[in-house]
């Protein structure tokens, strides 16, 4: 699935660099989390609620997924990620595959698919 | 006018689809059948063309195309889930990137164009589509659901509740906490691959002690008295580099990860055991929660975990619940099926129609593709291969029967291809329980398997009780049962483990009269057969009954190791001559091996399949 192209791992390296490392880091003084990463004695339970919706079908329409994931950030009150919304979608069609990878999903890393 | 749904799932692994007409299933089919690449995650043309066909219809007379996945969460996650670790994970992100910035951000676009039509494509959640396949074919008016698997969106575990036609989600366990990617990670560090190793390891796990499991209760997994549970993520790699576990994990087991192909030590095998002791404790646990708040009697099970068949066994008998169901296709292919029922029901409004004689609505899980007597006659003829055709089904099975009785291995073309991992008898290799030498000749000269995988048996519904202690049906082979203890025989597993790590002299002993098909736990996977859902399987496995007075047979997988479960007769006459099976039955054509021609230019067909 990696890019085999040295002119998009840049771009890549600099998005990551100058765009997601930077958010991070500004969620991170925010006090942020998206998730504990440890087990917590005191805790009763781990469950959480499943956060229901009235109808559990989405339409993502690709002209939309931008705007989407905007708002979908923004009502999380997280003004990081909502403005990386339109920078990802635009770097999309160029690191995206033109084609369908017949590849295999990376075992090792396949919670990032 | 009907209502047909097509459910879509793709681009992760195992990509299939299903058709749903008016609430009953059509079709369902997974891609790599047709592909012949095995966990194709590419979109899944071949099954979607396949299932338009068995319903006879064309795209735009869909009411909808329902993607199993909400691609916006799962984008929503993976970004977070790099955003955590940032500045650490750009290698991760670098590797990723193309993949989720990819065809996941216009599915719907790439459905249309793959259709050539304007449908309507909706999208639901990962787990809601498991719970729907989990609930919707189930016997069960009203049930609890209980998904588990690595990761959906966020959610790597709910409990949820059917009722009617509804379907809902109560909790959730969500990433990075997940028993799928513990498992995973035991498998990877075990040398096997993920994905499909999960298997092997669990086949793994009799063999070992379980002097790991409270290694890995105290540093790895909390698991709370209500089954919920949490992973301490220092010891996983998943979420900041690209390999499941880290430096901590080997220090915690003593070394590196095993090499993959290398000799299996006494550490894999009580790995596995260990792994495998804690994965039930906590099915256990989440299951006796789900009862507790959602006050059902019975249970529907999904997601890849569910494919453990051990965990299940020791659920039922631990009788949490009164019934199980679990989806066969438990997996992410299962997600097409349960996004169709789900739109079918919950978008649409069809009411659930549940079988007439209080049985599941899956069929057998025989959803795939038939193929006629005629079109394989036009096949062997056309290729000039010798045949014998015996129209007769009754004269069919006794005579394959007596070929099963003699010791010989059959490759077995018959009906719909099955859905889900499982063969169930209509690509099935199939051999003589009876005798103590099949499981290693069926793992090394056919499967070219490791020699310690044990071979599962299919069983006369109606005889089930006399050779398992298990009192219910297992039409999926998704439930490990005890070989009934007077058909036992004195083995003593420690002393041959510790005396010599090489497998083959342990699973070369007899441990039981049905030894090809009893694991060295003295348990069994089985599958049992209903005439009503295979009356051509059960009818042989009766036939071989009536020569050997055993109602039982050795059924595995029509494949070797690497390639895809067979879908046509030319897969199968393909995969028979590359094997020393003996006899070849596509319906009602018989083909003797040694009648057979050699196969031209096929010598470096072992390299067309990746070792699994």
């Amino acid at each position: 699935m990696s890019s085999t192209d040295p002119s998009l791992d840049g771009e890549l390296h600099a998005f990551f660099a100058q765009r997601l490392a930077p958010a991070a880091e500004a969620l991170r003084q925010r006090g942020v989390r998206f998730f504990e990463t440890a087990p917590d004695a005191a805790a009763p339970s781990y469950y959480v609620d499943h956060a229901a919706t009235p109808d559990p079908f989405a339409e993502l329409e690709p002209g939309r997924f931008a705007e989407l994931l905007k708002a979908h950030w923004a009502g999380q009150q997280l003004p990081e990620l909502a403005e990386l919304a339109e920078p990802l979608m635009a770097l999309a069609p160029r690191v995206g595959p033109k084609q369908e990878d017949a590849g295999d999903v990376s075992p090792f890393i396949y919670v990032m698919f | 006018m009907a209502v047909t749904v097509l459910g879509i799932s793709a681009f992760y692994h195992d990509s299939a689809a299903a058709i749903v007409r008016d609430g009953q299933i059509v079709a369902a089919a997974q891609e790599e059948r047709f592909s012949r690449k095995k966990h194709d995650p590419r979109f899944p043309r071949h099954a979607v063309n396949y299932c338009l066909e068995e319903a006879f219809i064309e795209p735009d007379e869909l009411d909808a195309v329902v993607f199993y996945d909400h691609s916006l969460l799962t984008f929503d996650r993976v970004i977070k889930s790099l955003l955590s670790v940032a500045p650490r994970g750009e290698e991760q992100w670098l590797k990723a990137a193309p993949s989720v910035l990819g065809v996941k951000t216009y599915i719907a676009d790439y459905i249309r164009d793959a259709l050539k039509r304007d449908v309507k494509v909706l999208f639901t959640e990962h787990h809601l589509s498991h719970a729907a396949s989990a609930f919707y074919p189930s016997p069960f008016a009203m049930a609890a659901i209980l998904t588990m698997d690595g990761v959906g969106e966020w959610a790597t575990t709910t409990i949820g509740i059917g009722d009617g036609q509804a379907v809902r989600l109560l909790k959730e366990i969500r990433y990075p906490h997940s028993l799928g990617l513990l498992y995973s990670a035991l498998t990877y560090y075990c040398g096997f691959k993920v994905n499909s190793g999960e298997y092997k390891l669990m086949g793994l796990a009799p063999y070992g002690a379980p002097r790991y499991a409270d290694t890995i209760r105290r540093q790895l997994i909390d698991i709370k008295p209500d089954g919920s549970f949490r992973l301490n993520t220092d010891y996983f790699g998943y979420l900041d580099t690209n390999v499941m576990t880290n430096e901590r994990f080997c220090e915690l087991f003593g070394g590196p990860p095993r090499k993959p192909e290398s000799r299996i030590t006494r550490r894999e095998m009580d790995l596995a055991a260990s792994i495998q002791k804690v994965t039930e404790e906590a099915v256990l646990a989440l299951a006796r929660h789900a009862r507790q708040i959602t006050g059902c009697r019975d249970l529907a099970l999904a997601g890849g975990v569910a494919l453990n068949c051990v965990a299940n066994g020791v659920l039922l008998r631990e009788r949490v619940f009164d019934r199980l169901w679990i989806q066969p296709a438990a997996g992410d292919a299962g997600g097409s099926l349960g996004a169709a029922l789900l739109a079918s029901h919950m978008k649409f409004g069809v009411p659930r129609k549940m079988h007439p004689a209080g049985r599941d609505t899956q069929q057998g899980s025989y959803l795939g593709p038939a193929y006629s007597s005629g079109e394989i006659r036009a096949f062997l003829d056309r290729s000039g291969y010798p045949y014998e055709v015996v129209a007769d089904a009754a004269a069919r099975s006794e005579s394959i029967a007596r070929t099963l009785a003699s010791g010989k291995v059959v490759g077995y073309l018959s009906g719909r291809m099955e859905f889900g991992p499982r063969s169930l008898g209509s690509r099935s290799i199939l051999g003589n329980p009876l005798r103590a030498d099949t499981q290693t000749v069926m793992n090394l000269k056919i499967k070219f398997r490791e020699s310690f995988r044990p071979f599962a048996p299919t069983v006369l519904a109606e005889r089930c009780g006399e050779y398992f202690e298990l009192d219910v049906e297992s039409p999926y082979m998704l439930l490990v049962a005890p070989v009934r203890k007077e058909r036992c025989l004195p083995f003593d597993l420690a002393a041959l483990v510790n005396s010599n790590d090489d497998m083959l002299p342990i699973v070369s002993q007899p441990r039981s009269d049905i030894p090809a098909v009893t694991h060295v736990d003295y348990s069994a996977r089985v599958q049992t057969v209903h005439r009503d859902d295979h009356a051509g399987f059960h009818d042989l496995i009766a036939a071989f009954e009536r020569l050997t007075g055993c109602g039982v047979v050795v059924n595995t997988s029509f494949n070797v190791r690497g390639e895809p479960i067979v879908c046509t007769p030319q897969d199968a006459y393909r995969c028979f001559m590359r094997t020393e099976m003996d006899l070849l039955v596509l319906e009602g054509c018989l083909l003797w091996k040694e009648q057979q021609p050699k196969l031209a230019d096929d010598q470096k067909w072992k390299e067309e399949y990746e070792l699994d």
